[in-house]
C-alpha cells in the first residue's frame, strides 16, 4: 500500500517535471526588446528548461565602449567624448565577457542605464554614453584587430539623472 | 505502475552526487573573485530581468557574502552526505538567489546544475548509490538531458541552415569570449575538419533523444557525448558547461550497464596500477 502511494507520488512528480520541460520546448519565445516582466504570467515563465546553445551564426565581433565627457569651465562647453576604463573599474568577467557586454545589457535601456550610472559614479563625468563597435571576425587567427568597424551610439545619460531602481529589500 | 517504477539500485548516484558538488564548487569558487561587483549592490543592480526578483530583494555586500558562504558550506555537507537532502535545498536556494539577483549571467550550466539538484533531491536513499529505490531521479535526469541535447540540436537544424556548412561552429571558435582557445582558433578556417565536426554536432545533439533508446547504441552514444564535451573543453572557452554536463552521465546508463562499465574501468585501472608497480 505504501509502495503504491510512493509510486503514485513519483508519477505525479514526474508528470509535473516532464510537463514543465515539454512546455519549455513548445511555448518559449525569444524575449523581444519590448519584453517586460508584466508579461511573465504569459509564456515567458517557460524558459528555465529551454536550451539553445551556440545556435546562431554571428560573423561579427561586437564590443560596447563607455565614454564620458566633462563640462569645461573655461570654454563653458562640453569636452570631447573619451573612453572610460570600465574593464578596469568593473573587472568581473563571465564566458560571455563583462556584464555590460551582454546584448541583454546594451539592448535594453532599463538595464543599460544601470551601467551608465556606474560609469557616471566612477568617472565623475557630466555625461556618459554607450557606443557599440562592430567589426568582421577573421577565421584562423587569434588577433582580431578592430578594422573597418561600424559604430552606433546607444544611450546617453546626464550624470545628474538616475534610472529606475530595484524596489526590493536590501539584505 | 510497478513496470514504470521498478525498484532499482543504481550505483552511479554516489558519483553523481560528488560530481555535482565538484561542478558547483568549480563554478562558485571562480565567482568568489569580484563577488561584490557581480552579486551585490557594489555593482549594478539591474531591474526588470527575466524574473524581477530584485523587486523583492537584492544583496548588500555583507548579505551577499553570507549567502555565498552558506552555499559553499552546503556543498561541503552534500559532499560529506550529511543531511544531504536538506543541504541540497539550501544550496539550490542560495544558487538561484544569487543567479536571479545578478540578473544578467544566468548561464545554461547554472540552470542545468539547478535541475541536477532537483534530480538529486529525489534520488534514492542517502544518494550514495547503495540504496534501492524508485528510478524517479534517473527519469528526471533523462528528461533533462533529452531536452538539453534535443532542443539545441533541433534548433540548429531548423533555425540555422548554415550549420550544415559549418559556419556557426567556425565563427564560434574565434568568438572573443566563448572561443579564442589556441587549438580552436587554429582549426577555425580548416573547412574539411570543421564541416564534419559541425555535422557530428548536429547528429549527436539532434539524434540523442532518438538514439538513446537503442540498447546497443546507448553506451556508444554516451561515450560519444563524453568525447563531445571534452572537445568543447579543449576547443572553446566554456569549461564550466563541460563540468556541469558530465555530472549526470553515470545515471544516464541503465543500472546494469553502469555496473558493467565501472567493473571494466576498475579492471583496467587495476591492471594499469599493477603494471606500473612492478
Amino acid at each position: 500500500m505504501l509502495k503504491t502511494l510512493q509510486r503514485l507520488l513519483a508519477l505525479g512528480f514526474l508528470l509535473i517535471f516532464g510537463g514543465y520541460h515539454v512546455a519549455c520546448v513548445l511555448q518559449y519565445r525569444d524575449f523581444g526588446l519590448d519584453w517586460r516582466p508584466s508579461k511573465m504570467v504569459g509564456t515567458n515563465v517557460f524558459w528555465f528548461a529551454r536550451w539553445k546553445m551556440f545556435t546562431g551564426l554571428s560573423t561579427y565581433h561586437t564590443v560596447p565602449d563607455f565614454q564620458g565627457r566633462s563640462f569645461d569651465d573655461a570654454t563653458q562647453l562640453m569636452g570631447d567624448w573619451t573612453s572610460l576604463p570600465m574593464a578596469e573599474w568593473y573587472p568581473a568577467r563571465w564566458e560571455s565577457g563583462y556584464r555590460w557586454e551582454r546584448p541583454a545589457a546594451y539592448n535594453r535601456s532599463n538595464v543599460q542605464v544601470k551601467f551608465l550610472e556606474l560609469a557616471c559614479e566612477r568617472s565623475g563625468a557630466a555625461q556618459v554614453r554607450l557606443v557599440l563597435r562592430k567589426w568582421k571576425a577573421t577565421l584562423g587567427q587569434r588577433e582580431q584587430p578592430i578594422k573597418r568597424y561600424s559604430e552606433k551610439a546607444l544611450g546617453v545619460l546626464p550624470c545628474d539623472r538616475k534610472g529606475p531602481t530595484a524596489k526590493g529589500v536590501r539584505l | 505502475m510497478q513496470r514504470i517504477f521498478p525498484e532499482e539500485t543504481h550505483r552511479g548516484w554516489g558519483l553523481v552526487r560528488w560530481s555535482w558538488v565538484i561542478a558547483m564548487a568549480i563554478v562558485w569558487l571562480q565567482r568568489g573573485l569580484h563577488f561584490e561587483e557581480r552579486y551585490t549592490d557594489a555593482g549594478a543592480v539591474v531591474v526588470r530581468t527575466y524574473i524581477p526578483i530584485n523587486d523583492l530583494f537584492y544583496f548588500s555586500p555583507t548579505g551577499g557574502w553570507v549567502v555565498y558562504l552558506v552555499l559553499l558550506a552546503s556543498l561541503v555537507m552534500v559532499g560529506l552526505s550529511r543531511w544531504t537532502r536538506a543541504f541540497l535545498v539550501v544550496a539550490l536556494v542560495c544558487h538561484l538567489s544569487l543567479c536571479f539577483t545578478e540578473g544578467m549571467n544566468f548561464k545554461g550550466y547554472d540552470r542545468l546544475m539547478a535541475w541536477q539538484a532537483v534530480c538529486l533531491m529525489v534520488a534514492p536513499g542517502r544518494i550514495d548509490g547503495k540504496s534501492a529505490g524508485l528510478p524517479l531521479a534517473r527519469y528526471c535526469a533523462l528528461i533533462t538531458y533529452l531536452g538539453l541535447y534535443g532542443q539545441t540540436g533541433w534548433e540548429k537544424i531548423l533555425a540555422e541552415p548554415t550549420w550544415w556548412e559549418g559556419l556557426p561552429l567556425m565563427y564560434n571558435m574565434v568568438h572573443r569570449n566563448f572561443g579564442d582557445m589556441p587549438l580552436g582558433v587554429m582549426i577555425s578556417d580548416v573547412e574539411w575538419l570543421m564541416v564534419p565536426m559541425a555535422w557530428g554536432t548536429l547528429v549527436f545533439e539532434a539524434g540523442f533523444p532518438i538514439l538513446y533508446w537503442f540498447k546497443k547504441i546507448r553506451p556508444w552514444l554516451l561515450l560519444l557525448g563524453v568525447g563531445f564535451h571534452l572537445g568543447i573543453l579543449v576547443l572553446m572557452n566554456v569549461p564550466n558547461f563541460t563540468f556541469a554536463s558530465f555530472v549526470m552521465y553515470p545515471v544516464l546508463f541503465m543500472p546494469r550497464e553502469y555496473d558493467e562499465i565501472s567493473a571494466r574501468v576498475r579492471g583496467h585501472w587495476g591492471s594499469l596500477r599493477q603494471r606500473f608497480s612492478t
